[in-house]
């Protein structure tokens, strides 16, 4: 005797709501519409029939239907399409790696033991990433826009300082330097975007690490090196996992950052997957994609080993 | 080495504030050109709150955001429970299913839910926006009761039957005050990721409907205007108040700042 | 029973995967009783006790309480309150909110049940706590305010879940002690649940012995100790010696390869039996003693225990438990002695030839 109260609206909820959409999207993923080929024929009765190829005759003029083809999983791999996969998941793992060279020492110093107040700093750390995500990627394009704030200020700084202004002519830098719009401007505007992912599960998992485990490796003679080799590292390698999900999935699937900050020069899959459901409007091509993005993230996290999280120690409880 | 390390920190905190302070400079930048600084003004402020979309849109953002909250909230607590009392087999595979969105990208998340409301026929609006934000506010909500249910003592319940309270009785005296900062935390995390979204609301609305996210990345595309720097601001200070709010207690309990990461409350 | 207020009736518990926890249990029980549960883990004490407290709902069979069923009530219908074994104590309410809970669900009068939660804090010897935080108290007081949260409610019995079964020694013992007298002061009956065979006989008035979803034996201290009806009760309770006997006729049962003078009949003639023998009864004496028929045995090992020395003393395939203040080096050869009342004969029953293995990996 189980509270079905309970359990009927959510497991209903989780339904229409989770699997539903995602039933929908492989259904759109592995269909086309078309419309059959037919001919108009006008009889003597003055009546117009149409004919279907394969003989039928009907009075109403047949439209467009979903009919299921591997039309878009073929079209997908047209080299277009792979080299954009290509470099969504190049700009993702550079942008990764950059987090985690980043992350970690934070992680690893806000855990020391004689740094004061970690909980604070690390607030002050995640405090930015409540700001709006677009808000955050804007601040950075009004920096580095080519009338943007950092442009002005080497502008004045060439005013102020003739040397300067030679320096930076003789090595053929320009009036106005273009840092937005390309691969690099998208995996800072990312870096800066998801840096907190990285840190955040880190932390958590280092300073979660028993203190007499550093103790008795100091005890045992490990130097401060070999105790982070021998302890820290291998227990905080969870935290890294998780953080590196974190950062992958997003970076692998973003439009915004590479609309803004790469001003559609430098198109992700994302965008593509995006268009399809805007100005190309192909939803089932768009689904496609979309497809092909969840195996992607899932084939990654599987590698990664973080698909079975159940506690399975739990016993059943009763608490209604 | 320690000041070496708290230089590092330094450079980090650097790197990730600059942006916004440069923002809250020029947003009181009284200049044509938006680089060059000419003197302090509010007028961007004040055409912000003149601007009729950017209004609608902070509207739309908060009563999304409240609405999605709450109500992800309810649902949330209430599938935690459900979950928790189910045989293991059961659970597994909800708990997988629950996960699915979280483990999912976005923009999958926003294509799927899209898709749903093409099959089910309703129009793309208000309406759509709202159930997609409780949607994927939902698992965060189940996951951050559910430790909470597990640190219960299994016999609490039992004990306030035995008590003479009904199975609700119990619920509201002992079991919810119990789970309360969990269910805080999620309501909490709800909001935050509500009010950020962009992704899922920009596949999920339609018909004029349009949050804070989406007229931002509409105007930005068009290029900058020293209004959005403004509103920035605005945004940037309630998020400071609240979140040091929030917290302050814990950090005033412990002077050594000491305390356990979780009881910083911290979306992620 | 006549003033029985309890009456269990054939309550049989079969779970979902169908492990029978219950196999048809029936006790009276009277008002003003100490009764003890007792039985080692999932032997279906706990059941029993959620049966009667309501969060377990039997398969079949009645709960008969002052002559009504009350099977089809759920827990806070029942005029039965429980102490758990982790006491679940209300953990964002103090004390005194603990304690009230019960009468402030029923919208007792505010004035009244403040001096009610005073009365039951001293009862439980805990004056003055009513603010404390229930984290800052330690596991006995814990204990204490889960009794008098309980106790408050006034309930005719009161159920009681290995209470004490996370507390340390010395803490157990003084609460055994207070348990009982709470017991005698307030008048109300107790169920306990215990798998501490020493608890159950400090305690109790009575002890139900349970094995596999079934009582085997129901009795007072005294009887369950002196006459264990099986040789899973004789060796559940107390230390003893369990042998393996034939009841040669009435008053006369031969084990150990001699026949004792006995107290017990009606077993047929030539009958096998179990027997068992304290091991303070088996009396040793010197090998010159001039005790006929008897059999002898060596002193194999030797501890002091305090009140008494342990021996071991081996005869033949079998080696005996015996306690004595009277020590005898390892090696000594005695004859072994049984007053015929110390000796008490059992049917077999489906568990001896387990017991009996038990017994004899002992001697080697």
């Amino acid at each position: 005797m189980r509270n079905k109260a309970l359990t009927v609206p959510f497991v209903l909820w989780a339904m229409i709501f989770i699997v539903v959409p995602l039933i929908m999207i492989v259904w759109y993923g592995v269909t086309v519409e078309e419309t059959p080929a037919y001919t108009e024929v006008v009889l003597e009765d003055g009546a117009t029939y149409f004919q279907l190829e394969d003989g039928t005759l009907t009075t109403e003029r047949p439209v467009k239907r979903a009919v299921v083809s591997l039309a878009n999983f073929k079209r997908m791999l047209e080299p277009t399409y792979l080299k954009l996969l290509l470099r969504s998941l190049k700009v993702a793992v550079i942008t990764t790696v950059i987090c985690l060279l980043l992350g970690y020492p934070v992680a690893l110093i806000l855990t020391g033991k004689d740094f004061r107040r970690p909980a604070l700093w690390l607030m002050l750390l995640i405090l930015p990433m409540w700001m709006n995500f677009l808000l955050r990627t804007y601040s950075w394009m009004s920096i580095l826009e080519n009338s943007g704030i950092l442009n002005s200020w080497i502008a004045s700084l060439r005013e102020a300082f003739p040397a300067f202004d030679a320096m930076l002519t003789r090595m053929g830098v320009g009036k106005k330097i273009i840092f937005l719009y390309n691969e690099k401007a998208v995996i800072l505007g990312m870096v800066y975007n998801y840096l907190s992912f990285m840190i955040m599960p880190i932390y958590t998992v280092i300073e979660k690490i028993d203190r007499s485990l550093l103790e008795a490796a100091a005890d045992l003679g490990a130097s401060p090196r070999k105790s982070f080799l021998r302890v820290t590292l291998p227990y905080s390698l969870p935290g890294v996992l998780e953080g590196v999900t974190m950062v992958f999935v997003p970076a692998v699937t973003t439009f915004v950052i590479s609309q803004l900050m790469g001003g559609g020069k430098v198109p992700l899959i994302g965008d593509i997957i995006q268009n399809q459901f805007g100005k190309s409007s192909d939803w089932h091509f768009g689904a496609t994609l979309s497809l092909l993005v969840m195996v992607v993230v899932l084939a990654f996290m599987g590698a990664l080993g973080r698909m079975d999280k159940e506690d399975e120690t739990q016993k059943e409880v009763r608490i209604l | 080495m320690k000041k070496l390390r708290k230089a590092y920190i330094g450079l980090i905190m650097a790197f990730l504030y600059a942006p916004i302070v440069l923002l809250i400079l020029y947003s009181f930048n009284d200049s044509k050109s938006r680089a060059q600084w000419g003197g302090f003004t509010l007028r961007w402020y004040r055409e912000l709150f003149a601007d009729q979309a950017i209004m609608s849109a902070l509207g739309t953002t908060l009563s999304i955001g409240l609405l999605a909250a709450a109500l992800s909230t309810v649902l949330g607590t209430v599938g935690a429970i459900a979950l928790f009392q189910m045989k293991r087999r059961p659970r597994g595979v909800m708990m997988s299913i629950v996960n699915l969105p979280m483990l999912n990208s976005e923009v999958v998340t926003g294509v799927s839910l899209m898709l749903l409301y093409a099959m089910a026929r309703i129009q793309l609006g208000y309406l759509t926006l709202l159930l997609s934000h409780i949607a994927f506010c939902v698992p965060y909500v189940v996951l951050s009761v559910l430790p909470k249910l597990r640190q219960l003592d299994p016999h609490l319940a039992e004990a306030a039957q035995d008590l003479g309270a009904t199975p609700v009785q119990g619920f509201l005296r002992v079991i919810l005050p119990d789970i309360m900062p969990g269910v805080f935390s999620g309501f909490i995390m709800a909001l935050t990721m509500s009010i950020d979204d962009f992704v899922v609301s920009f596949f999920t609305t339609g018909s004029g409907v349009s949050n804070l996210s989406i007229t931002i990345y509409t105007m930005a595309k068009r290029g900058i205007s020293p209004k959005i720097n403004a509103l920035s601001t605005i945004i940037f200070a309630c998020v400071f108040v609240l979140l040091i709010g929030i917290n302050l207690q814990d950090l005033r309990r412990d002077p050594r700042g000491r305390e356990k990461v979780e009881k910083v409350r911290i979306p992620y | 029973m006549e003033n029985a207020i309890l009456s269990i009736r054939d309550l049989r518990v079969v779970f979902e995967d169908g492990f029978v926890a219950l196999g048809g249990v029936s006790i009276d029980i009277g008002k003003n009783e100490f009764v003890t549960l007792l039985g080692p883990s999932g032997c279906g004490k706990t059941t029993l006790l959620r049966c009667i407290g309501g969060f377990e709902k039997p398969s079949a069979g009645e709960i008969l309480y002052k002559g009504e069923n009350i099977v089809p009530l759920p827990p806070y219908k029942r005029a039965i309150n429980t102490v758990f074994q982790r006491y679940a104590l209300f953990p964002h309410l103090n004390v005194a909110q603990n304690v009230a809970f019960g009468p402030e669900l029923r919208g007792e009068d505010k004035k009244k049940t403040a001096a009610e939660v005073t009365r039951m804090l001293e009862l439980v010897g805990l004056s003055g706590f009513e603010k404390r935080k229930i984290a800052s108290l330690s596991g006995g007081q814990q204990q204490r305010v889960a009794i008098a949260r309980a106790l408050i409610n006034q309930p005719d019995v009161l159920l009681l879940d290995e209470p004490l079964a996370a507390l340390d020694l010395k803490l157990r013992r003084e609460m055994q002690l207070e348990l009982k007298r709470i017991q005698r002061e307030s008048g109300i009956t107790f169920i306990f649940v215990t798998h501490d065979q020493e608890e159950a006989l400090t305690m109790s008035d009575r002890v139900a012995v349970m094995r596999a979803g079934e009582i085997l034996q129901l009795g007072t201290p005294e009887d369950i100790y002196n006459e264990p009806q099986s040789a899973f009760v004789a060796d559940f309770i107390g230390d003893s010696n369990i042998l393996a006997g034939t009841m040669v006729r009435d008053r006369l049962v031969r084990f150990l390869g001699c026949a004792f003078p006995c107290v017990d009949s009606g077993f047929g003639e030539e009958a096998e039996v179990d027997v068992v023998v304290r091991p303070e009864d088996l009396k040793l004496k010197p090998i010159d003693d001039p005790a006929e028929n008897v059999p002898q045995g060596v002193v194999e090992s030797l501890l002091f225990k305090g009140v008494h020395y342990e021996m071991k003393v081996r005869s033949g395939e079998n080696v005996l438990l015996v306690h004595s203040t009277h020590a005898r080096p390892v090696g000594t050869s005695v004859k072994l002695t049984v007053a015929p009342e110390d000796i008490q004969v059992m049917r077999k029953s489906d568990c001896s030839p387990d017991v009996l293995r038990r017994h004899a990996e002992r001697a080697k």
